[in-house]
């Protein structure tokens, strides 16, 4: 019911409680009239602190002035209304002088106080106004006179003058605050007292309405002084006081006072009204009324303590949710209260008028709400507000009765004309047949939506079932389908339904389409199928036919119905396995079908270990903070599967197996069935069970098989299928020989069984293609070598053969080098580091001699090889170039086009039989290139050779093979333009050898071989720990005859056999140079080196010991044995 | 209207996954099994939401309207008790409704000890039978 309640917070709060705190006064009315107007003023602005209880609150009294009455004096001998009698009495006096107080005051204030005297309960003063009596200078006697007529009560005599602004008037202030102070205290105790007798002394005729008007009295006391807090906790009291009082009652044999409680409302109590009275009224008094007005005044003073802790400094930012709370806690309390008292002692009204009660109450507690909060957000009150909605949304459905029945016409319209007395809105929804439905279907979504928000779904569905069971009433079938089909599936899920409940289930089926809702109808089928208490074989025909007529795609049923097929997983534990492996299981599926069902197949998943399938049980954790700087309190979900990022990535290494039955259907009869599952491995991985699925009725149905479904009594089932690696290793010497064929062997050793034949690839990956493969008769770069199917751990020898060419790079020392070969089988490659040393090194020479020039080449083998080398051919063949002079076009254009051709010219082998070439050897093979010229040569040798075995050196059989060597080289032959001879001649007189230390003279002999004059340059040069060359250079000039001499003065520094200095010849340039007397002289500088053929090249002379000096005569004389040693040894 | 001696209607013994479990009815709620049923149900709500909170067994009345009331137990291990009472009897005490569901706990661990009880699946106890028989007659 979407009714309104159009009030503002304002309004509520301005509601007058109307208590006043009357003072009443006396005397004359010239003077008071200022003074009382201060007081009130003061008093309202300024609160006392009052005490109740072990509480002191702060007390604004609302003071009103009222003349003074004799008949309205507080007693407590006497009954009078406790806010009715003022708190005090004020007698005020103006007199100028003695005798005019005597003569027209005195008779009236003793008249005055002499009534007041019999109160010993009332508060009173005297106010002397002396501002008159000051001007006549009769002030000390008037003070006088009084303080004798009133000696006993000096205290109460307040003198005022002037004005209110005149000090004195803080005296009169304080006077009144401790007078109010004393009434107060005796009022309370006396109206608590006056309370308690009221509600212990629970007679025949004991008035409920009475001690609680009374009750509300007090509370409405404290309300009116600015004690919310106080007046709340009365009004709870009262509330709890009466919960108690029905609480204890007996149901039957009620005493004589309750039958007051009973009986109907003459209108519709509405809070829009009840929390402007203060009273129970006679049209309240029931017991629906007295909790109606109670609860009024309890959301009425919540509001008031809100609005003045609002404006206080201590409020709490969630002030306005706190207070909606309070609210809704109290009208949910009064709804539950009403329902359980009345219910209990049968004292409520008509059900109708009850349900458009609640139907209010719930309306305008939802508006008084909304002026602080919206309700659905306010939290901590979640149980109110549920009640709250469903107790207005079933009061609703209560009075649709009354709509669609035509029987009721009567009780309807005398129903609406109670109240509608106060709002139509309700009736004229009854009135019209649409529209109510149109207010059940909002307050049913309203609850509903508010259910589920909170979690209260099954509240919620069972909601909707009753919403459904009254439109079914009304005729109104397709809009109660998806209520009840949601509440039977919510019974079917909770397990909790009875054989009625079944019985709707079966009507349920017949009204789902059976296209649309195949699923629903499989599932509910089933669930009837399954039914113990009802088994009914109408049902289980149905489900069969329908599933079989059905069938044209895979039906999966809602998870509503525990899986009526359990599996008991095989004792399997982990078992390792090969790629490739099929591997069975027998798992026993328990049907809880009790008849035999057709064409059945089954599947096992069995997954790779991933974090999805770890923690499919495991919840998602949060985690709490907060932040300080922002002041919000933060959750974080630090784990969720569905939220993980590596979700995806682990659904695409994810690898599954799938175990499957027999690809004929089995039958799946009641109770075990032993099935057998086979699957095939394929990929390596660690597997676990991850799901079980059921096909029935040629994969009609497809049920999942929960994990709570699923029994193990040992580790459930584990696969690990592994793929040890294959290995190869290579067998080879720590050197192989560059030069000739080697071989290796390569080892393969499988790491699982293979299916078939496989093939090992071998390859170099450098450019220069030195190295190659045995390929057949050839050698190539990669080769391929078949291996046959191996079982696991089998090996396999595979011979390779390669060969290293032999280059000039390689062959100009005995350095080892290495060379990478990569081998590739099962899509592994193996990369292998290979080590060669040169079968022999060359190097070449050439020699200059008048008509040709000599190219001397020397083959050296290692020593320790085992191989020996045989020559067969050996060719050096020189290659020049050539180039073609043009030719002219025929327009007589000519072309500078160079065309290039190469010519070769065979050379010589002087020494034309080729010897073996045995280990640590020296072969050398001379050719004559002709003719030696300046220029580079460029000559391609070439050597034809087998290799054997050194002891086998006779075995020059055919099958031996022949290796050629082929490199080009670039020669240069020299021409010689001198001829050298050196001698060395002692420079000691008649000596015939040099002697270590002495000089001697180094004469070297030239002769040209070119026959030209020109002026050369000779250096010496010499180790000079051997020798001391002291002049090294000289010029020298070549005569016609070709022939010159030079001599150098060396000194030898030990002694021995020692090589010649080295001479060199070099082009000597002149320059020309003026020296400082103005004379030009020539300068000669070193030009290019001249080719020399030096006979004295590589020989030695012998150096005798140096002569001992004076100093060291004796030490050679002592030395002499040695010496004489030493001489025998060169001699 | 029925108004038995403590007013019990049904006791529901309820897993902690909402399987039910046991439930038992007392002869006079044969004509409103339904509405009991339901009840206990829709109370479950309730007792779901209490349990997270409570610092004890007993939760006491978990729901009420104008016919039933319902009081609630939950154990440590999660199952709950449910006690439907007709809400114009009148009523136990704190103490003795306490009595009561502790002697149902005690029943329900003497059916579930029993070596061929599948755990989660509905139990058929003459303990819980003979337990809830006396409560019904109290």
């Amino acid at each position: 019911m979407d009714y309104k309640w159009s009030i503002n917070l304002s309004t509520l709060l301005k509601i007058n409680k109307g208590l006043k705190t009357k003072i009443s006064t006396k005397g004359n009315d010239t003077t008071t009239t200022g003074y009382l107007e201060a007081i009130v003023s003061h008093f309202t602005h300024n609160a006392i602190q009052v005490k109740r209880g072990n509480k002191t609150y702060p007390a604004t009294f609302p003071l009103k002035v009222v003349p003074y009455d004799e008949k309205e004096i507080f007693s407590q001998q006497e009954t009078v209304k406790f806010t009715s009698a003022p708190f005090l009495h004020i007698y005020f006096i103006s007199s100028a002088s003695v005798d005019e107080y005597r003569t027209s005051i005195r008779h009236n204030i003793s008249e005055w106080f002499a009534t007041l005297a019999n109160k010993s309960d009332s508060q009173w003063l005297i106010v002397i106004d002396t501002t008159r009596a000051k001007e006549k200078k009769n002030r000390s006697q008037l003070i006088d006179k009084l303080k004798s007529d009133f000696s006993k009560h000096q205290q109460r005599l307040i003198e005022v003058s002037e004005s209110v602004e005149h000090g004195s008037f803080s005296g009169l202030v304080q006077a009144v605050k401790t007078c109010l102070n004393n009434h107060y205290d005796i009022l309370v105790d006396h109206w608590d007292k006056h309370l308690r007798q009221l509600k212990d002394n629970r007679h025949e005729s004991w008035d409920i309405y009475h001690y609680a008007n009374e009750h509300m009295e007090f509370a409405r006391f404290f309300w009116s002084l600015g004690c919310l807090e106080y007046a709340l906790k009365l009004y709870d009291e009262l509330d709890a006081f009466c919960y108690t009082l029905l609480s204890t009652l007996p149901r039957e044999n009620h005493p004589p006072w309750m039958s007051i409680l009973s009986g109907s409302l003459e209108v519709c109590p509405k809070l829009s009204e009840t929390v402007h009275l203060n009273q129970v009224g006679s049209e309240y008094q029931t017991f629906l009324g007295l909790r109606h007005l109670l609860v009024s005044q309890q959301m009425l003073i919540t509001l008031g303590i809100y609005q003045q802790r609002l404006h206080s400094n201590s409020a709490a930012p969630s002030i306005r949710h706190d207070f909606a709370g309070i609210i809704l806690r109290y009208a949910s309390h009064c709804l539950q209260i009403v329902v359980e008292h009345g219910a209990f002692h049968e004292i409520l009204p008509d059900k109708y008028q009850l349900a458009a009660w609640k139907i209010y109450l719930v309306s305008e507690t939802f508006s008084l709400c909304d002026l602080l909060a919206e309700p659905s957000s306010v939290e901590g009150v979640t149980s109110a507000t549920c009640h709250l909605h469903t107790s207005r949304f079933y009061s609703l459905l209560l009075l649709g009765e009354l709509v669609f029945s035509a029987s009721a016409t009567t009780q309807r319209e005398k129903f609406i004309s109670w109240f509608g007395k106060t709002d139509s809105l309700l009736a004229e929804a009854l009135l019209g047949d649409s529209s109510f439905l149109v207010q059940l279907q909002k307050s049913h979504d309203t609850t509903a939506v508010f259910l589920t928000q909170v979690g209260r779904f099954r509240a919620a569905t069972a909601l909707g079932a009753s919403f459904a069971t009254y439109l079914n009433k009304d005729g109104i079938i397709d809009t109660s389908l998806p209520y009840e089909l949601k509440q039977a599936c919510r019974l079917v899920e909770n397990e909790t339904y009875s054989e009625k409940n079944i019985g709707d289930i079966r009507k349920l089926i017949a009204r789902l389409d059976p296209a649309e809702d195949r699923a629903c109808v499989v599932t509910l089928l089933m669930f009837l199928c399954l039914q113990e208490m009802s088994p009914d074989e109408k049902d289980r025909q149905e489900f069969i036919d329908f599933v079989q007529t059905r069938s044209n795609s895979m039906i999966n049923c809602l998870p509503i119905i525990k899986c009526p097929i359990s599996v008991r997983i095989p004792r399997v534990g982990l078992s390792i396995l090969m790629p490739g492996d099929e591997f069975s299981m027998t798992f026993k599926f328990i049907s809880k079908f009790n008849f035999e069902i057709e064409n059945c197949h089954f599947k096992v998943q069995m997954s790779s270990i991933t974090q999805e399938i770890l923690c499919k049980t495991r919840p998602p954790a949060f985690q709490m903070g907060y932040d300080k700087d922002e002041r919000k309190a933060l959750m974080t979900c630090i784990f969720s599967v569905s939220e993980s990022k590596d979700e995806k990535k682990d659904k695409q290494h994810q690898e599954e197996i799938w175990f499957e039955s027999s690809l004929v259907g089995t039958t799946l009869m009641p109770g075990g069935n032993d099935v057998v599952l086979t699957g095939q491995v394929t990929e390596r991985g660690f597997y676990i069970l991850n799901g079980i699925s059921v096909f029935l009725m040629n994969q009609a149905i497809v049920l999942n098989v929960p994990s709570d479904a699923m029994t193990s009594r040992e580790t459930a089932p584990a696969l690990l299928v592994q793929k040890t690696p294959n290995k190869l290793d290579v067998e080879m010497p720590k050197i192989l020989i560059a030069g000739m064929a080697q071989s290796i062997c390569i080892i393969l050793e499988a790491g699982m069984r293979q299916n078939g034949a496989t093939e090992v690839a071998v390859e170099t990956r450098t450019s220069d293609k030195m190295l190659k493969f045995r390929a057949g008769s050839n050698w190539e770069i990669s080769t391929s070598l078949s291996v046959p199917s191996l079982q696991k751990g089998e090996r396999h020898y595979v011979q390779l053969e390669l060969f290293r060419n032999l280059d000039g790079r390689v062959i100009a020392d005995q350095k080892e080098f290495k060379e990478k070969i990569f081998i590739e089988w099962m899509g592994q490659v193996w990369p292998v580091e290979l080590t060669f040393s040169p079968l022999f090194t060359l190097s070449s020479t050439t020699t200059q001699l008048e008509a040709s020039c000599l190219l001397e080449t020397e083959i050296s083998r290692p020593s320790d090889s085992i191989w020996t080398m045989i020559f067969h051919e050996a060719d050096v063949k020189i290659i020049t170039e050539e180039k073609n002079d043009n030719q002219a076009n025929e327009q007589g254009e000519t072309n500078d086009v160079i065309k290039k051709s190469e010519e070769t010219t065979i050379c010589q082998l002087i020494n034309p039989e080729l010897p073996i070439a045995h280990p640590s050897s020296l072969v050398a093979l001379v050719w004559s290139l002709g003719a030696g010229s300046d220029e580079m040569l460029r000559c391609c040798i070439t050597l034809s050779y087998s290799v054997t075995e050194n002891n086998n050196v006779d075995d020059c059989s055919p099958n031996n093979e022949k290796y050629i060597f082929t490199e080009i080289m670039d020669v240069v032959s020299p021409k010689v333009e001198f001829e050298l001879c050196a001698q060395m001649l002692s420079q000691h007189p008649g000596a015939q050898l040099c002697r270590a230390g002495a000089p001697c003279d180094m004469v070297i002999n030239i002769r040209s071989l070119t026959n030209r004059i020109h002026v050369v340059y000779a250096r010496v040069s010499a180790d000079k720990e051997m020798w001391n060359v002291p002049d090294s250079a000289k010029i020298l000039q070549i005569k016609d005859s070709g022939i010159a001499q030079v001599a150098f003065t060396v000194v030898p520094l030990m002694a021995g056999f020692l090589p010649f200095p080295s001479v060199d010849l070099f082009n000597a340039e002149t320059s020309q140079q003026r020296s400082g007397d103005g004379f030009w002289s020539e300068e000669f500088t070193e030009g290019s080196n001249i080719i020399t053929f030096q006979r004295t090249t590589g020989k030695q002379i012998r150096v005798l010991g140096g002569i001992e000096k004076h100093q060291n005569d004796r030490d050679f004389r002592d030395n002499r044995s040695f010496r004489v040693r030493f001489g025998k040894l060169f001699d | 209207m029925i108004n038995p001696g403590n007013g019990a209607l049904c006791i529901s013994i309820v897993g902690k996954e909402n399987a039910r479990l046991w439930s038992g009815l007392s002869d006079d709620a044969s004509r409103v099994v339904c509405e009991v049923e339901l009840f206990a149900h829709v109370s479950l709500d309730i007792v779901d939401e209490r349990a997270t909170k409570a610092t004890e067994n007993y939760l006491g009345q978990v729901y009420s309207d104008h016919l039933y009331k319902c009081f609630a137990y939950v154990s440590s291990t999660g199952v709950k008790f449910v006690l439907v009472t007709d809400s114009k009897s009148q009523g136990l005490r704190d103490s003795e409704m306490r009595a009561i569901f502790k002697k149902l706990h005690h029943a329900y661990c003497n059916a579930i000890s029993n070596p061929f009880y599948v755990v989660g699946q509905p139990i058929k106890s003459k303990h819980l039978t003979e337990a809830a028989k006396q409560i019904f007659a109290q």
